[in-house]
């Protein structure tokens, strides 16, 4: 057997070794004793088949108005004729027994029931099904024709054909589906009213028409239940009804009762009432997705190229935007720059979440956009999605002489300022940008040209600046000024304006101002072109920033982001007039004001509201008002670089006497930056690991599957928003607040850098003031854990720098670290860190007799209750199998040790009980059976 | 070198179009119908991919549900047979993927049945060193070349089940089998 060969083939050049012939015959050899298991395809049946509901349909959604095509499929096909009554359990697998009330009686089709007056006649049909749904029985006070019966149940199409008869009604109990939507899509009726309710605890909607629609059946009343099933919103039970005078609004509350008695099997399942739930549900629900398209429709050639579902953002409700590659069709055959979002809101009857995801791009002026909604239920279960509007182009180019705004990253790696920061400052307020024309210019150029507003400080003419005029779109604006300096309120813009200073990182935009108006030039006079080598050197000198908190002030807390590290201001009343100074509550409402303002609160003439833009890194602030209620001044202690978004700090006063906000001026001074912290010389080696820079450690990342041991140096920059998660192991990485990094960079003014996750060994160090410290940081790359990431994200996941243990102000840091017990009495632990570290170590002993040092370096010993385990280790349980259940469950103490092995830099990873030491109080100190230490290699 | 051959014909009857086009709009016994259809073929692929019978049939029942959830989006039905091969390519990945990082290794019991056979055919001695060399390799090389010389696809088709350049499927078809004859000759000199 040989190789395949297309007419159109070039031939491959032979290769050396066995010949195709013989590879051939290998590879068939080898196939030939495969056996195709017999249980594989109902298996695999067993795992679409539940699966059906959710199946995604990505067809658009009809126009509103158009009424969606509810399937029931009737069967063909003529019933036998025989004497069944039908009342006989039927081909629809329904069953009538007694109601809940002597005067009931019950319609049970497995998954649902209703009750209906026992002195109604009850017949299952033929089971007349459909892609669809099924007709399975007919409720009614008029006989069914004997004609109609059949030897499983009735004819429904024998049924439908007879008329009502005076004074008569019938109900049509059955099943129906939505193709590609949901019940909460279905438009509602134009000739009539359509209801929506929930019934048996599921969305529900009635159709009453004005007038019947066909008066075949001479019928008064018309109405259609349509319930949604709990396993799907696409599918719902259905009651057709029908009713004909007298009496026919007696027999529309009978089948309305008949409605409200539904009840399913099993029972839906009340969403949990912490809304992070529904976050957590749906995000694993994209992430589930993503990784289904990925696997259906990416070329293995791709890992690089991002689909529609990788741009959305970790969190929901947050803007990320991204070169996109895959549209929702597959390969668009060239890059989209798309904002993507998406949004957890809890549906009607709190028994669903609805997960929207939006997308919006612009090509040639023209915005476009894209959605998909997912309905998940308590079990975390995608029972419904639906999609609409239009997906992305799959060809073309885009416009000539378009800069898309990527190509920042060729320009502006150059200065301190970074092509992130520089676009995030463009997207600081949910902006999307489509394009970005930048300059490397001085300010003074800028001011001549464009004439922006002043923003947070007035440099020299002579600074070095980025003049960026973003295209796009942009609503909203918390932090933005106009060229009055006074706030702007909410709006639309599509080309606004952002310098930044050059030199400065993250927070030293200057300037920000729409730009909508103005014709934007395609040179600024005297523009410089980007320079290769920019001097890095700065270091502001701090300013005079007295002790704090002030004589007499009165300190103030603010919540943060960071529990631990709340934002504290000090109010210095030198007018003696203050009487009461507080933090805004719930209660308190935010009145309709600038961001930055001295206002009267419209809820209350006596008090006053003070309002000012900062960041969360601003932690420490002091307000003095004047002797003369004429101004109030805040500050901002200094503080190292902070690349945090800005938020609004606001504080309730009441003074002794009236105040006239209009002649209060307001002056925020904003926090300097503090010169960079310097350490003390770190070494060239340790735990017997070369130190290397942050550029050797990313050749080291971007090589797949390398997790060895590394130990490398840099400039720790500190991202205060992830504090928590980092200190508390609660998630793995991505789970909850993270998935926003630490960075370790090349020097103390930019360069290259890379993502850190600290584990808990070093969760303690650094603390949050030694953010911009030298350092050296012992870890790995492709953590195993990564796969706890989900696959979305795993492979982002092993990009980050774990960091294992580390070095800092001239020395390691602890390897000792503890999480404590929950509560209750918990006794002290039997062994001590040193016994679980001997016993770890023991392991790379090949003579337990031996007193060479061992070949292995301790680099953290923790302790913690078993039941914590999981959190730190998610990928262990799995791997450990159940005979770990008990380890992973259990309050008692367990040793989590880390191993540096120096003959392979391999990190290995042991988990002890302490039981283990607790033999009669003495230490056991032999080499550890499988059942008292895990292993988990990397 | 022997001469080469004119394509091979493929193993399977094609499936009927309308099948797929069923399976597209939502018709789940369409899709059972293809399910039974091509479970031989796409377990025989994922099987040669991994070389372990617990990991195909992970990954062979994978590659249907995924090809379920995401038929809908299929756009070109005659290039069904390519992307359902794709997403078995796909799917191998995957699974391989996240076995790598397990500290275990399994001995598929096929293992033990290839030396016993080894001893009854010589010839069996080449289909044992094949199979110790292909694991050597990254599943992606695994696939093009179970692809090229299992499955009988031309460079064209591969070019088109892959989405790469032929002259990409080229240069990989040519490094692959270059790896493959490396390790061959290595696995033959223990």
């Amino acid at each position: 057997m040989t190789a395949p060969q297309d007419p159109g083939d070039q031939p491959l050049a032979p290769e050396p070794g066995w010949d195709d012939e013989r590879l051939a015959a290998a590879f068939a050899g080898r196939a030939a004793r495969v056996v195709v298991p017999t249980d594989l395809v109902a298996g695999t049946l067993a795992r679409v088949r539940p699966s059906a509901a959710e199946r995604p349909w990505w067809g658009r959604l009809v126009p509103v108005g158009a009424a969606a095509a509810l399937l029931v499929v009737v069967g063909g096909g003529l019933a036998i004729l025989g004497g069944s009554s039908g009342l006989l359990g039927g081909g629809s697998g329904v069953t009538f027994r007694e109601g809940p009330t002597p005067d009931l009686r019950t319609l049970d089709a497995g998954t649902f029931a209703v009750d209906f007056p026992i002195d109604w006649l009850a017949y299952t049909t033929d089971g007349a099904t459909g892609s669809g749904g099924s007709i399975m029985a007919v409720l009614s006070t008029q006989p069914v024709e004997d004609r109609c019966n059949g030897l499983t149940g009735v004819d429904i199409n024998c049924v439908y054909e007879q008329r009502l008869e005076s004074g008569q009604m019938r109900i049509v109990v059955g099943t129906g589906a939505y193709r590609g939507q949901t019940i909460f899509d279905r438009a509602d009726i134009e000739n009539g009213t359509t209801t929506r309710l929930g019934l048996g605890g599921m969305p529900a909607l009635v159709d009453e028409y004005d007038d019947v629609p066909d008066d075949y059946y001479q019928a008064d009343q018309s109405a259609t239940w349509q319930i949604a099933t709990p396993m799907s919103l696409s599918t719902v039970v259905r009651l057709e009804f029908m009713a004909r005078e007298p009496d026919a609004d007696a027999a529309r509350q009978a089948a309305q009762a008949v409605a409200e008695s539904i009840r399913f099997t099993p029972p839906p399942t009340p969403l949990p009432d912490d809304p992070a739930a529904g976050i957590v549900a749906a995000r694993a629900a994209l992430d589930a997705e993503a990784a289904s398209f990925r696997q259906g429709f990416v070329s293995a050639d791709d890992t690089d190229v991002q689909t529609y579902l990788d741009c959305l953002a970790p969190v929901p409700g947050e803007d990320r935007v991204m070169d996109v590659g895959y549209g929702p069709g597959g390969d668009l055959g060239w890059t989209v720059l798309t904002r993507c979002r998406w949004f957890v809101t809890p549906v009607r009857n709190h028994q669903f979440w609805q997960l929207a995801t939006v997308y919006e791009w612009r090509i040639s002026d023209e915005v476009s956009w894209y959605g998909e909604r997912y309905y998940i239920d308590a079990t975390g279960a995608v029972v419904a999605r639906s999609s609409s509007g239009d997906t992305p182009p799959p060809a073309g180019s885009p416009d000539e002489g378009v800069a898309p705004a990527a190509s920042c990253d060729e320009m502006l790696q150059v200065t301190a300022i970074t092509c992130a920061s520089v676009l995030g400052l463009g997207d600081q307020a949910g902006a999307r940008v489509d394009r970005v024309r930048i300059w490397l210019t001085s300010l003074g150029a800028v001011r001549s040209t464009m004439d922006p507003a002043q923003r947070t400080s007035l440099p020299s003419d002579e600074t070095r600046v980025w003049a960026m005029v973003f295209d796009g779109e942009w609503r909203c604006c918390p932090n933005a000024v106009d060229e009055n300096g006074q706030g702007i309120p909410s709006g639309s813009w599509t080309t606004w304006l952002v310098v930044a200073e050059a030199d400065r990182e993250a927070t030293g935009f200057t300037y920000i101002q729409d730009w909508s108006d103005r014709a934007v030039p395609e040179h600024l006079p005297g523009a410089a072109q980007p320079e290769p080598n920019p001097d890095p050197s700065f270091a502001p000198t701090p300013p005079a920033w007295g002790p704090w908190p002030p004589d007499g002030s009165e300190v103030i807390e603010l919540p943060n982001d960071d529990p631990d590290a709340p934002a504290r201001v000090a109010v210095v009343d030198l007018s003696g007039s203050l009487v009461e100074v507080r933090a805004p509550t719930a209660q308190d409402g935010q009145p309709d004001a600038p961001d930055e303002a001295f206002l009267r609160d419209p809820a209350d003439d006596g008090r006053y509201r003070l309002r000012w833009g900062t960041t969360i890194c601003d932690l420490q602030m002091t307000v003095t008002i004047d002797a003369d209620l004429s101004g109030i001044v805040i500050e901002h202690a200094p503080r190292n670089g902070c690349d945090a978004m800005g938020i609004r700090r606001e504080l309730v006063l009441e003074f002794a006497r009236d105040v006239d906000p209009a002649a209060v001026t307001l002056e925020v001074i904003p926090a300097e930056r503090l010169p960079e912290a310097v350490a003390p010389g770190v070494p060239d080696g340790l735990f017997g690991l070369e130190v290397i820079d942050v550029e050797a450690a990313l050749a080291i990342q971007a090589r797949p599957d390398d997790d060895r041991e590394i130990a490398v140096r840099g400039w720790l920059w500190l991202n205060r928003a992830i504090a928590r998660c980092r200190i508390s192991p609660e998630t793995w990485m991505f789970g909850r607040d993270c998935g926003l990094w630490d960075t370790l960079r090349e020097s103390a003014d930019g360069g290259p850098e890379m993502p850190l996750y600290f584990g808990p060994a070093v969760s303690g160090n650094p603390t949050a003031e030694e953010s911009g410290l030298e350092i050296v940081i012992v870890g790995h790359f492709d953590d195993r854990r990564s796969d706890a990431c989900g696959l979305t994200f795993a492979e982002r996941c092993a990009d980050v720098f774990v960091v294992d243990t580390m070095w800092m102000n001239g020395a390691p840091v602890s390897r000792d670290w503890t999480i404590p017990p929950d509560g209750g009495d918990v006794r002290a632990p039997f062994g001590t860190a040193d016994d679980a570290a001997a016993a770890a170590l023991s392991v790379f002993d090949d003579d337990p007799t031996r007193t060479m040092p061992h070949d292995a370096w301790v680099l953290s010993v923790g302790l913690m209750p078993g039941r914590h385990l999981a959190e730190l280790e998610p990928t262990l349980r799995p791997f450990c199998g159940p005979d770990c259940d008990a380890l992973f469950q259990s309050p008692a103490w367990i040793w989590h040790v880390t191993v540096l092995d120096r003959t392979t830099s391999e990190l290995r990873t042991f988990v002890i009980s302490d039981a283990e030491f607790g033999d009669q109080g003495s230490i056991i100190m032999r080499e550890p059976t499988i059942d008292e230490v895990v292993e988990h290699s990397t | 070198m022997g001469e080469r051959a004119t394509r091979r014909e493929p193993i399977q009857p094609a499936l009927d179009r309308s099948l797929v086009d069923r399976a597209r709009t939502g018709d789940l016994d369409a899709f059972e119908e293809i399910v039974r259809a091509r479970m031989d073929a796409v377990y025989r692929l994922s099987f040669a991919i991994l070389g372990n019978e617990a990991d195909a049939r992970d990954a062979a029942q994978d590659t249907f549900v995924a090809a379920w959830r995401q038929i809908g989006r299929l756009q070109d039905v005659g290039r069904f047979e390519a992307w359902l091969q794709r997403v078995a390519v796909n799917a191998a990945r995957m699974v391989h993927r996240s076995r790598r990082r397990r500290a275990v290794r399994e001995i598929p019991s096929a293992d033990v049945a290839a030396r016993v056979a080894e001893v009854a055919a010589p010839e069996a001695a080449d289909v044992r060193s094949l199979d110790v060399a292909l694991r050597t390799l990254p599943v992606e090389q695994r696939a093009i070349l179970v692809l090229h010389h299992l499955e009988g696809r031309a460079v064209t088709d591969l070019a088109d089940i892959l989405e790469i350049p032929v002259g990409t499927v080229k240069s990989r078809l040519h490094t692959a089998r270059a790896a493959l004859n490396r390790a061959i000759d290595a696995e033959r000199g223990r």
